[in-house]
């Protein structure tokens, strides 16, 4: 009775934003949408990948259009969740609200134009699906979420040879949020995910691992729509900086930390194509509340690359993505066999780990309205028992970071403010093994996920 | 896998760290401002369109670089069909249809999705000079297409189907397809965007009576022949 009700609950507040929304006119980030007067989908294939145009607006700083005197947009989500085994070894759940409807984040969007070289956007995320310490019950949480500030300018020749350059300067929270193309992690797939669903031990650093946790500082430069450049510093954020982790914690890099960004782009009839290489070195504290002690050194190189063919009806788009991670624990391993590890650092018992990540994706879309996701993605990596020690559910029995899955995922866009999914995200290969990997008896397919998602924004 | 852009992503192991401003702080506030300053500097070569001494032509031409540009490519030669190449475009066309979209009489879904928000900000001045700045821009080349459609659409364009009403495309468009006054040029235009044009005022979504009279019988082959022969012009 209690579920019908929510479920009720539930139906008649998406009921009554569609309501809401169709008065309105807006779109995607859709403050920007009221900002350009133009649909979500001239900048986006499906929010939040980018269109060719969606790419050229983020470049030129987000300041094409009018500016707008309130410069707000909302955005929520509302979704099932349901995992294959949702029990450890002693009978407790892994994931918190699966099986019924739970409203999972809400966001309010602060952006656009500021002036004609000026724009940005910022984005405060309540977060309701917190875990707090005793794993099991969940919380509401807010916090800074995706920001990037840019001031930026255009020359464009207006002789013959129509030289073209666009370039700026971008403050911003999350490496690579700075990006235009969905192969980069900030942005990259899946667009959503399910709260709190078991997810594999081992991620690079840069894969979300600093994400609303550092700052960084870049400029860039995008010459004749086909070579991209940028060069990041990413800092601490700290001091004046952090409100660009408000509700987070800082990361604990030392210094200032390189991050640089390459990528060749082609546009023929329908198509683009873009090859590319992203990459960072990240002076790391173990502990990072712990500022006196040597760091931990990551080399992050990544390969990517993306294409998209867009027409009317027919949307095809693809990415690949590679992540070799270096770790280089040139502080915490000889703490660790000293037998006194620093702070709550990590305590591996290598020096020097490497992961390799592989991310694959397609994605075909029908009058941008029926769309269709496959994708796959695996990590291998040194086995180092320091790290990824036998745990239920979380843990690795054989000391492997090695992950393997895929993801298909269904999406119907009734109203372009809407957007219906349905995503399964299943495992063959979980922290090292397909069976029993924790030590505990529970295999990789026990983690596969149903996720049916609501996401609405205006 | 922690790629989810609503949600902050938390790293395990990371504390806050309490105290005051830290000492590494300025480094990268006097690089913020030295960097602001440096763009700041370089931004007339951005000039400004209104302040331009070349008056309103040298402006049209920085908006059709900067910003129509991103979309109908340099000079007005789009790479994507779903955006039309305007150069070599009829100025009366270009400045009717510039007007339709700012007073959102143009409908079409592609005129509502993109045109008329672009166009809402574009002063009267400014719409007559877009359009001499495109008029006057060399035409892209043709593109090859598939000889049997393209023979069938010449016959199409050259004869019209009299039998079923459907005039001679060349009487109006001119026998290079090159457009006249109202009439656009069609020689040279993507195929996609000509046979989406050829369904939306069939359907009415983009009102234009007289052309609408005279497809509303063509059926979608015949649309693909022309649209592929013009494409090849």
């Amino acid at each position: 009775m209690k579920r019908a009700s929510a479920m009720y609950r539930g139906f008649l507040i998406v009921l009554g934003l569609l309501a809401i929304f169709a008065t309105g006119t807006a779109g995607a980030v859709p403050v920007f949408a009221r900002q350009t007067g133009e649909a979500c989908e001239s900048c986006h294939v499906s929010f939040p990948e980018l269109t060719p145009f969606g790419r050229m607006f983020k470049l030129n700083g987000f300041t094409l259009g009018q500016r707008q005197t309130i410069p707000f947009a909302a955005m929520a989500q509302d979704g099932f969740t349901w995992v294959n085994k949702n029990h450890d070894d002693q009978g407790n759940p892994v994931t918190p609200n699966t099986g019924r409807p739970a409203f999972s984040a809400a966001s309010i969007f602060l952006g656009g134009k500021v002036t004609d070289n000026i724009g940005g956007f910022a984005q405060w995320t309540y977060d309701n699906q917190s875990v707090n310490p005793d794993g099991v019950s969940t919380t509401g949480h807010g916090s800074i979420d995706n920001t990037d500030l840019r001031v930026v300018g255009r020359y464009v020749g207006t002789d013959s040879k129509q030289t073209d350059w666009i370039y700026g300067l971008t403050l911003h929270n999350n490496p690579t949020v700075q990006d235009v193309w969905n192969t980069t992690p900030a942005w990259g797939f899946p667009f959503t995910a399910p709260p709190n669903a078991p997810t594999p031990a081992a991620s690079s650093l840069i894969d979300g691992g600093l994400a609303q946790q550092a700052v960084g500082l870049g400029g860039y430069a995008f010459w004749h729509k086909m070579i991209y450049s940028e060069l990041t510093f990413y800092r601490r954020g700290d001091g004046i900086f952090s409100f660009l982790r408000a509700g987070q914690d800082p990361a604990g890099l030392d210094g200032y930390n390189p991050y640089w960004r390459l990528a060749f782009n082609h546009e023929w009839g329908a198509s683009s194509l873009m090859i590319g290489t992203f990459g960072t070195i990240v002076k790391l504290f173990p502990d990072s509340s712990m500022r006196d002690t040597p760091t931990d050194k990551y080399t992050d190189l990544a390969l990517d690359s993306q294409y998209q063919y867009i027409t009317n009806p027919h949307t095809f788009t693809a990415q690949a993505t590679l992540i070799r991670e270096r770790q280089d624990y040139r502080a915490s391993f000889p703490a660790t066999q000293g037998g006194n590890p620093i702070g709550a650092g990590p305590t591996p018992l290598n020096a020097v780990d490497h992961l390799l990540t592989l991310k694959l994706k397609g994605t075909y879309y029908y009058l941008r309205k029926y769309g269709g996701t496959l994708a796959y993605f695996t990590t291998t990596g040194d086995a180092d028992a320091g790290l990824y020690g036998p745990a239920s559910v979380g843990g690795s029995n054989n000391s492997s970071p090695n992950s393997r899955g895929y993801i298909v995922e269904l999406n119907y866009v009734p109203i372009q403010y809407v957007r219906l999914m349905l995503q399964y995200t299943g495992y063959s290969k979980f922290n090292g093994a397909s069976s029993n990997y924790d030590g505990a008896g529970r295999n990789a397919s026990d983690n596969n996920t149903l996720f049916l998602n609501v996401w609405a924004a205006y | 896998m922690r790629t989810n852009p609503y949600q902050f992503t938390p790293h395990i192991g990371q504390w806050p760290v309490t105290g005051g401003l830290h000492q590494g702080m300025r480094p990268m506030l006097v690089m913020t401002m030295l960097l602001l300053l440096v763009t700041l500097a370089l931004l007339p070569h951005a000039a400004r369109a209104s302040e331009s001494a070349n008056g309103v032509d040298a402006a049209a031409a920085q908006i059709a670089g900067q910003v129509c540009s991103n979309c109908h490519g340099p000079a007005g030669v789009s790479v994507s069909p779903l955006f039309p190449r305007l150069a070599g475009q009829q100025e009366q066309y270009l400045a009717a249809q510039i007007r339709a979209f700012k007073a959102k009489t143009r409908s079409d879904p592609e005129a509502h999705d993109y045109m008329w928000g672009m166009a809402t900000l574009v002063s009267e001045p400014m719409i007559d000079a877009l359009a001499r700045y495109y008029a006057s821009q060399k035409p892209g080349p043709g593109i090859s297409g598939n000889p049997a459609r393209i023979e069938a659409g010449k016959h199409l364009f050259e004869q019209g189907i009299p039998e079923r009403g459907v005039v001679a495309c060349a009487s109006c468009h001119g026998a290079g397809a090159e457009g006249s006054v109202i009439f656009p040029r069609l020689a040279g235009q993507h195929a996609a965007y000509l046979v989406r044009q050829l369904e939306v005022i069939q359907k009415q979504l983009r009102s234009s009576p007289i052309m609408h009279g005279i497809i509303k019988n063509l059926k979608p082959d015949e649309m693909k022949a022309v649209a592929e022969y013009l494409q090849a012009q």
